[in-house]
């Protein structure tokens, strides 16, 4: 939804004495920070959100209103930062823009740190207070020279001792703390520290990054294994083999799986008792009838897949005919009372099921884009 | 439609909570401009807009010598003087870049409200000391602390330093540019004094022409409701020579 908010308005709600983030300040954040959220790939559980969806990337509205939140808190109310904004903007977009910036920027800071990132700050804590060195931006990447000290750099570091604490090392989350513990000791970063003010070309800070993740072990609280476990919940993210034209990558993010909707929906204990019965329903389906239920109640158009039309539906759960769409359905139907009968659930456990089905079946081999704007 | 959560209710209690807490500076309209105020400098296209502080603003030459400033306050550097927002002064929080300073018309800030003004000492100071190499000399005068210095460490080539140099480049384009300082102040005073000298002349030519009342109720038919600013003067001017005579 376009929101038509001029730049009049903006000024003169920034400096009106009452509502100085009035109400289109307000309107303008909340479209910045969904278009920013949305339309990035960033992972929840990056920042200390709760990841939805069938890899974890997706976002509740709740965690991205706590990023607005969060924003206003820190990048906005302490200093007025929207009246420097309004006064030197030249129009609405530009505001928008560089309040997308500021989204960003609270992004970053909310964003749970690694025991690479803490070393990194030790380290530039220590060359900025004992040796006055601020690492740069860019630097002679390109030289020989340069990159032989680099190299002298890393083996500088692997003769420092990892201190690696399993207890209480890292939070409650799996996570490091905000600042310590420390991996290596201050005086092996202070021997880091002289060996880089010594150099001919100080290293760029992209650049000692690199030569951290080389020399700190993959381990949990590290930026690689941090890595590892992102690819493989990228790589398990089924949506992601269905791309067949341009369209679809728009529509893709509708489809994924949505478990914890459904876990909202079946209360915890219930969950546990029909989790037998579930397992033996998955069990008997065909793949036919896996990608009919993944389709009907996994995804977030299953409501638009159900009343879609029967060519449709025919191409998403992948058989050949409606005739057989029919079977798939009387096949599921059949196996779901003969579990019902064994295990003597009522109808609503039976539903309940069905939905829950979905958590013990794997990613299913055909999906469907079902264009709103079409269905509807 | 998204639902009006409770989040959402949580946002609104804390935008209500900072525009009752928050106490702003009155910006002010059409004031004329003097040293210390906080305005926009535009040039004429409005592609460019930067927050200046005014160090010294000559009448004669129609010019004003400006500071510039950002509002990335976390990185001010040991050259930058950092303003915390507060009432009295202004409500923005920037850093005044002290070795910035430029020469600009005024006309480039009169239509800008004053959004701020701040220790006209602490600004005449930091403009006196901007063209000092030498670091030492950036201090604000004694017993002032209207405004904070910045600790940033600075590195050559580091982000901090190419931020700089773009934010100087487009000030420059927006600043009047002069191989001789002084030549072009002198210029420019001497041809304000000259539209002075010749406004003068024009009127003395058009009061020794009124005669009688009948002659000054003509002149004064001659103008409608919107007359130019001469016609106004001649017409005041011709009131107060006949009310002498």
């Amino acid at each position: 939804m376009t929101i038509h908010i001029t730049l009049k308005e903006l000024e003169s709600e920034a400096f009106s004495t009452s509502d100085s983030f009035g109400p289109s300040w307000k309107t303008l954040l909340d479209e910045v920070t969904f278009n920013v959220i949305r339309g990035n790939r960033y992972h929840p559980q990056n920042y200390g959100f709760f990841g939805y969806g069938a890899s974890g990337v997706d976002w509740s509205d709740e965690d991205i209103l706590r990023v607005k939140s969060s924003t206003f808190q820190n990048q906005i109310r302490i200093n007025n930062s929207h009246l420097n904004l309004v006064l030197k903007a030249k129009n609405v977009s530009h505001i928008k823009g560089i309040l997308g910036d500021k989204v960003k920027d609270e992004l970053s800071r909310l964003r749970i740190r690694t025991v690479d990132e803490n070393t990194l700050d030790v380290l530039k804590e220590i060359l900025k207070k004992e040796f006055s060195i601020v690492l740069p931006t860019t630097g002679a990447s390109l030289d020989p020279n340069h990159l032989a000290e680099i190299q002298n750099l890393i083996l500088l570091f692997r003769t420092f001792k990892q201190r690696w604490r399993p207890e209480g090392a890292l939070n409650r989350e799996g996570e490091p703390y905000t600042r310590l513990p420390k991996l290596f000791s201050e005086s092996d970063l202070r021997k880091s520290a002289n060996f880089i003010s010594g150099m001919t070309f100080l290293p760029t800070s992209r650049e000692m990054w690199d030569v951290l993740r080389e020399i700190i072990d993959k381990k949990e609280g590290s930026q690689a294994h941090l890595k590892e476990k992102l690819t493989k919940a990228q790589d398990a993210d089924s949506y992601s083999a269905i791309a067949p034209s341009s369209h679809v990558e728009a529509s893709t993010r509708r489809l994924k799986t949505d478990i914890t909707d459904i876990l909202d929906i079946v209360p915890g204990e219930e969950r546990q008792r029909l989790a037998e019965p579930t397992q033996e329903f998955v069990g008997l389906l065909t793949d036919e009838e896996r990608n009919w239920i993944v389709n009907a109640f996994a995804t977030k158009n299953s409501v638009l897949f159900r009343g879609a039309s029967t060519e449709l539906q025919v191409e998403a759960v992948g058989v050949e005919n409606p005739e057989a769409l029919i079977q798939v359905m009387m096949g599921i139907k059949e196996k779901s009372t003969s579990v019902q009968a064994r295990f003597s659930l009522t109808e609503e456990e039976v539903a309940a099921m069905a939905s829950l089905s979905v958590m013990f079946i794997d990613p299913p081999s055909h999906y469907i884009v079902i264009d709103e704007e079409v269905s509807l | 439609m998204r639902d009006f959560s409770f989040e959402d209710r949580k946002f609104d209690e804390e935008i209500r909570d900072y525009n009752s807490k928050s106490e702003f500076f009155p910006i002010a309209h059409n004031v004329p401009l003097s040293a210390g105020q906080v305005r926009v400098l535009t040039n004429g296209n409005l592609a460019s807009k930067k927050i200046v502080v005014i160090a010294a603003h000559n009448p004669a030459s129609q010019t004003c010598d400006v500071l510039l400033t950002h509002d990335y306050v976390e990185v001010a550097i040991d050259r930058e003087f950092i303003h915390t927002p507060e009432k009295r002064t202004s409500s923005l929080a920037f850093t005044i870049m002290a070795d910035f300073n430029g020469n600009v018309d005024s006309m480039q800030l009169e239509n800008s409200p004053v959004v701020g003004k701040l220790c006209v000492e602490c600004v005449t100071t930091i403009l006196n000391q901007s063209t000092s190499p030498n670091l030492e000399d950036f201090q604000l005068p004694n017993l002032h602390n209207c405004l904070k210095r910045g600790e940033y460490p600075m590195v050559f080539l580091d982000s901090t330093w190419t931020f700089r140099v773009k934010e100087y480049e487009e000030f420059r384009l927006m600043s009047n540019i002069f191989a001789s300082r002084k030549e072009f102040l002198k210029e420019k005073e001497f041809s304000f004094h000259l539209n002075i000298d010749q406004e003068i002349f024009d009127i003395s030519v058009i009061i020794d022409q009124l005669n009688s009342p009948e002659d000054i109720e003509n002149y004064l038919k001659s103008f409608d409701e919107n007359d130019s600013l001469q016609g106004l003067v001649g017409r005041q001017s011709a009131k107060t020579q006949y009310a002498n005579a």
